[in-house]
């Protein structure tokens, strides 16, 4: 049937089909009317021909009917036996109806050139949105919403999820992408929103990743679906640990400073204080009072190196510090 | 006063805060109180000499009898030449903790059986010459040696002169804490 189609596309096939059935008809027209006088019936037989033409020359085929017409009606008037009216009539149907014909099939021509443009274009799309699903730096999961199974995941999330995808599509998405009780989905138990939030994917040896997540419904072949689009944030939360980390440390240095240097310096400054007052009283002895002043000044020394270790701590802590920096700092 | 706390509790002890300017007063009232209730005192000193103390003590109408150095400044200052004193023991700097301890044990062992207070002037000192985590451990070592002997202990410090966290710790380690500029028990 397809071949049958495809050849009687053919131009030649087209051309030679028409001939033939144009020599047809003339003929019978010359049998039909001039020999045998009947003037109907007949050129019923020439739509066949007229209709063939409309449908694959359009308009065009119309001078095949006006021809066709012409013959008719120059048979008729010199034949004569009825009235001119009748074959006129007949060939005016004749160009009417293969307009009528060559007009719808411009239009079936018309809508099938669209239909095949918007194939296209879907199929370029569909081509554009694989490219896009197989290629984009995020995991995409589609998920089912009324049977919580993963539909499909692009290679991203398999790559995150560390399982072949064949054993990723299929499973309840508890298993991987969400770690929520069944029953307790956030989304369609809850009713809760999930754009941008943190939350943890449950890899294939049951490691939790941290992942920042975004839940949108859409419909795919008619269906609502969930599609879960999510990135690894894994070395952001390293990264912030860190730095929480070297908060905590650096504030410990802080404290251990204001301890070990603001109330020590104080405390020297009071005992020197009161030495003056014991020294102006005549309080102490000579020997007294050079211990109570080698005491301060060692306790001022040992406050400077507190000074000097606490600066190399932080600076050891630190990374990115000239050497001069770290020089000056810490000698 | 403050120290009246020696009527009410025996083998207790307590972290008592004062002002940087107050803090030398704070040592000769606590050991003028322990005296006076009969209290043989263990007085560890990390900021003034003894002899300077034994003055300002006999200054203050105290009897130094029954007071007991362990003196971790006058040998670092003076050096190792400094006769011995009686009821005196000297270490050689204070941020040697292991010979503080010991020095506190061998008193703490020669007045068994008496009534005693240990009184540690002051933390804030000390912090000149140890970190902080390791003054929290020796005092907790300290804490748990005067339980061990009921005694009491008085640990001086500085108001404001240790961080929250750190003062907090310290806290679980003695019954109270008392701000003695203030009279108040906290």
């Amino acid at each position: 049937m397809t071949r049958f189609s495809t050849s009687f596309r053919d131009e030649r096939m087209k051309i030679l089909t028409l001939t033939i059935l144009a020599v047809i008809c003339i003929v019978i027209e010359i049998l039909m009317h001039s020999y045998l006088g009947v003037s109907i019936g007949y050129t019923h037989f020439f739509y066949v021909l007229l209709v063939l033409a409309a449908i694959w020359y359009q308009k065009k085929a119309v001078i095949l009917a006006v021809i066709l017409a012409i013959t008719h009606i120059g048979v008729g008037y010199f034949i004569g036996g009825e009235s001119i009216w009748a074959p006129i009539l007949r060939g005016a149907m004749f160009v009417i109806v293969t307009l009528l014909v060559a007009i719808l099939s411009e239009e079936l021509e018309a809508s099938r050139t669209q239909l095949i443009t918007e194939k296209e274009f879907l199929l370029e799309s569909e081509r554009k949105l694989t490219v896009i699903f197989n290629s984009i730096q995020t995991g995409i999961v589609i998920v089912d919403p009324d049977t919580h199974t993963i539909v499909d995941a692009n290679p991203v999330a398999i790559q995150m999820i560390g399982v072949p995808k064949d054993n990723v599509v299929g499973t309840m998405c508890h298993h991987f992408i969400c770690p929520a009780d069944i029953g307790k989905c956030p989304i369609t138990d809850l009713g809760n929103e999930v754009d941008n939030a943190e939350r943890v994917l449950l890899n294939g040896k049951g490691e939790a990743i941290p992942i920042i997540k975004t839940v949108t419904p859409v419909y795919i072949n008619g269906r609502k679906h969930l599609l879960e689009s999510f990135m690894d944030i894994s070395e952001r939360k390293k990264a912030e640990a860190q730095l929480k980390d070297a908060n905590t440390r650096y504030i410990g240095y802080i404290k251990e400073a204001a301890m070990r240097l603001k109330t020590p310096v104080e405390v020297v400054g009071q005992n020197i204080a009161l030495l003056e007052e014991g020294i102006i009283r005549g309080d102490f002895s000579q020997e007294e009072i050079v211990s109570q002043l080698t005491l301060q000044v060692k306790n001022m020394e040992q406050i400077q190196q507190n000074i000097l270790n606490l600066n190399k701590t932080i600076v050891d802590g630190f990374g990115e510090i000239s050497p001069a920096s770290k020089k000056f700092l810490t000698e | 006063m403050v120290f009246s706390m020696m009527d009410k509790t025996e083998n207790e002890l307590y972290i008592v805060l004062a002002s940087a300017t107050g803090i030398r007063n704070k040592n000769l009232e606590v050991v003028k109180a322990a005296v006076e209730h009969d209290y043989y005192i263990i007085v560890v000193t990390t900021n003034q000499l003894t002899s300077i103390l034994k003055k300002n003590y006999l200054k203050y109408g105290i009897n130094d009898e029954k007071i007991y150095f362990v003196d971790a400044v006058t040998r670092y200052a003076a050096g190792s030449n400094v006769p011995p004193m009686k009821n005196c023991r000297y270490i050689s700097n204070p941020g040697n903790l292991t010979d503080m301890g010991i020095a506190i044990t061998e008193c703490i062992k020669e007045l068994e059986g008496k009534k005693t207070c240990l009184l540690l002037d002051s933390i804030n000192s000390m912090l000149i010459y140890i970190p902080s985590n390791n003054i929290t451990k020796f005092i907790h070592f300290v804490t748990n040696k005067l339980r061990i002997h009921n005694l009491s202990g008085i640990f001086l410090m500085v108001e404001k002169g240790i961080d929250p966290d750190v003062l907090s710790q310290l806290t679980t380690f003695v019954d109270d804490v008392i701000d003695a500029d203030q009279d108040t028990q906290h």
